[in-house]
């Protein structure tokens, strides 16, 4: 739709470009060695072999790009599960992505660590089929948000079980686990970052056609049936995209999903909640936040590094409370 | 656009909520459905609005059974207010407005001039245009009501749904809704549905009116010739004195106490 921009909304979300711009300079020059913004472009650009060229191409660079990704991946998640669910609380958690990533995943650190490398694969299957147990349960002609959430929340219960039964039953492999469960993004290569690129992508690309129909089912399932959009269709079909983007992020990241729940609901405070904003808000917001956290991650206790997650959930969580206590009313649920 | 409704049964799990309706609504009237709480009016106008699934019986708009028509085209066709609407929504006026066109809009149809045009339209036609711009939050519950029509009519539909479009409105505005309801109807020949709770307004501003009574239809006609002391003591239980409004033209009641059982 070209009807109805809001000027005041564009800005804000150019601004957000920019600002999206100037952390991932930071990200790439800060760490343990410091490089300057030329020295960046150089090595971005140019093809002159230095040592700094390889810190940032090898080391920094797959590591930032993956920070995005993830920090994307599961804003766009989050925001676009809070409008079909038309839930304030509903985030890549609720459907249960994080519990079936997170079990997958230290199901194969810890019984089969030998097999390490398959955790971003196993991460992404139990990501997606604890989403298909969840909503199976949850229909009944239909599926109703609430009985969603419900469902998310007792499997989610029940996968936190099997996590606990195996560090339990494993404590020695505990230790070697730690980081997963935190999420971070230490150890990043390529390989990670090529992984699931294309999965993200593609929920991006997806999430594109959604926030005219979001916007419609804010209204609620029966103005929006009434308005001829097929509601059940339209809640699988974003159920579908967020599940896939949050499984990508968390076979790579480990167990982030707080950054899901939090970063729209920051970018609603700033941008209001009509979709064709908040979407493309949501996202610029959750690659900076992300990136953000973990370049003070890397950076705080050099060359010692903390766990992303660690530092998402002391920072962001605090920032996220003042925002809400400082929102002048105009916070909506969803 | 007619609707015909035949032999229609609804259930919720096994309750039956509706049973073997018969209701006509003729191109251009306006029809109410009136019926104490429980009676099925909200259920009957989900159903006719697809909103619910009927075990049995048809639903047709001029001739063509409700399941034969595509959703948007349906949308494009008929446009329903549901009792209950989200409030968790801060829109201006315009942009709730706009939404009206999404059943014109679709894959390589995007919102134009043209749907600008007929989203002013609507407005003007609700008289809303000084509140074009305003927030939904900050409107009076009648105006919101207002937009809320403003968006059913950028529908551009030829039969309104309305279930019981003047619920929590005081006085002046529950008019308000009725006459611009009317007007619509009188303007552009929208045939409209509605549950009214009002037994008064029913009389006052429909062609036809049904009587639902635990899931069936008790009665229907010209509302002079259904509302009377009999039915209402025995759909409603009240015993009420009838009079006629020769200004307006129309039957009115007033009740005088509830009716004893038998009575």
């Amino acid at each position: 739709m070209d009807l109805l921009r809001n000027s005041k909304k564009t800005t804000v979300l150019w601004v957000m470009v920019v600002i999206f711009l100037l952390t991932i300079l930071i990200s790439l020059g800060k760490g343990a060695v410091q490089v300057g913004v030329d020295e960046i472009m150089d090595a971005l650009f140019l093809k002159e072999v230095t040592t700094n060229r390889q810190i940032i191409w090898n080391v920094r660079l797959p590591r930032t790009v993956a920070a995005i990704l993830v920090g994307v991946a599961l804003s766009l998640s989050g925001a676009i599960l809070q409008g079909v669910m038309r839930n304030p609380l509903a985030g890549p958690n609720i459907i249960g992505v994080s519990a079936g990533g997170g079990f997958f995943g230290l199901l194969i650190l810890i019984i089969f660590p030998n097999y390490f490398f398959l955790v971003p694969v196993g991460a992404f299957i139990g990501a997606l089929s604890a989403t298909t147990i969840i909503y199976l349960l949850a229909w009944k002609e239909g599926v109703m948000p609430t009985r969603l959430i419900l469902a998310g929340v007792a499997i989610s219960s029940i996968f936190g079980a099997g996590n606990n039964a195996l560090m339990i039953f494993y404590p020695e492999r505990v230790s070697g686990v730690l980081g997963f469960m935190v999420g971070g993004l230490s150890a990043i290569t390529w390989k990670d970052v090529n992984m699931v690129y294309p999965f993200i992508l593609m929920g991006i690309a997806a999430a594109f056609i959604l926030p005219g129909r979001l916007n419609i089912l804010l209204l609620g399932d029966d103005v929006a049936t009434g308005l001829g959009m097929r509601v059940e269709r339209t809640r699988l079909f974003a159920i579908v995209i967020s599940s896939l983007l949050a499984g990508a992020a968390v076979s790579v990241a480990g167990m982030l999903g707080f950054v899901g729940l939090m970063v729209p609901h920051i970018t609603r405070l700033f941008l209001g909640s009509d979709y064709r904003y908040l979407i493309p808000g949501s996202m610029l917001m959750g690659g900076t936040v992300l990136l953000l956290c973990d370049t003070i991650a890397r950076v705080l206790f050099a060359p010692m590094e903390i766990p992303v997650g660690v530092i998402m959930s002391a920072l962001g969580a605090p920032f996220f409370l003042y925002l809400l206590r400082k929102g002048k009313g105009n916070h909506h649920g969803a | 656009m007619e609707l015909r409704v035949s032999g229609l049964e609804v259930l919720y799990g096994n309750k039956i909520i509706l049973k073997n309706i018969h209701m006509e609504a003729k191109e251009g009237e306006i029809v109410s459905l009136i019926g104490p709480n429980g009676s099925g009016k909200s259920t009957l106008v989900k159903t006719v609005s697809r909103l619910l699934r009927p075990q049995a019986g048809e639903i047709s708009y001029s001739g063509r059974t409700i399941n034969s028509i595509p959703t948007k085209e349906l949308a494009r066709l008929v446009a329903v207010l549901p009792q209950e609407k989200s409030l968790n929504v801060d829109l201006t006026v315009e942009q709730l407005v706009s939404y009206g066109r999404h059943p014109h809009l679709g894959f390589g149809k995007r919102f134009g001039k043209r749907d600008r045009e007929i989203v002013m339209e609507a407005i003007r036609l609700t008289g809303m245009e000084e509140y074009r711009e305003k927030s939904m939050h900050s409107l009076s519950g009648g105006e919101r009501q207002r937009a809320w029509i403003s968006m059913a009519l950028a529908q551009q539909p030829r039969v309104l749904i309305l279930d019981e479009p003047t619920t929590y409105l005081d006085i002046s505005y529950q008019m308000e809704v009725l006459e611009l309801v009317e007007e619509l109807n009188k303007s552009l020949g929208i045939t409209v549905l509605m549950v009214l709770h009002d037994l008064n307004h029913a009389c006052r501003y429909s062609d036809k009116v049904y009587v639902l009574k635990k899931g069936t239809v008790h009665g229907h006609g010209a509302p002079g010739d259904v509302i009377d002391r009999t039915m209402l003591k025995e759909v409603f239980g009240i015993d009420a004195r009838i009079y006629e409004d020769e200004v307006n033209n129309c039957r009115f009641f007033i009740p005088g106490r509830i009716a004893k059982e038998g009575a």
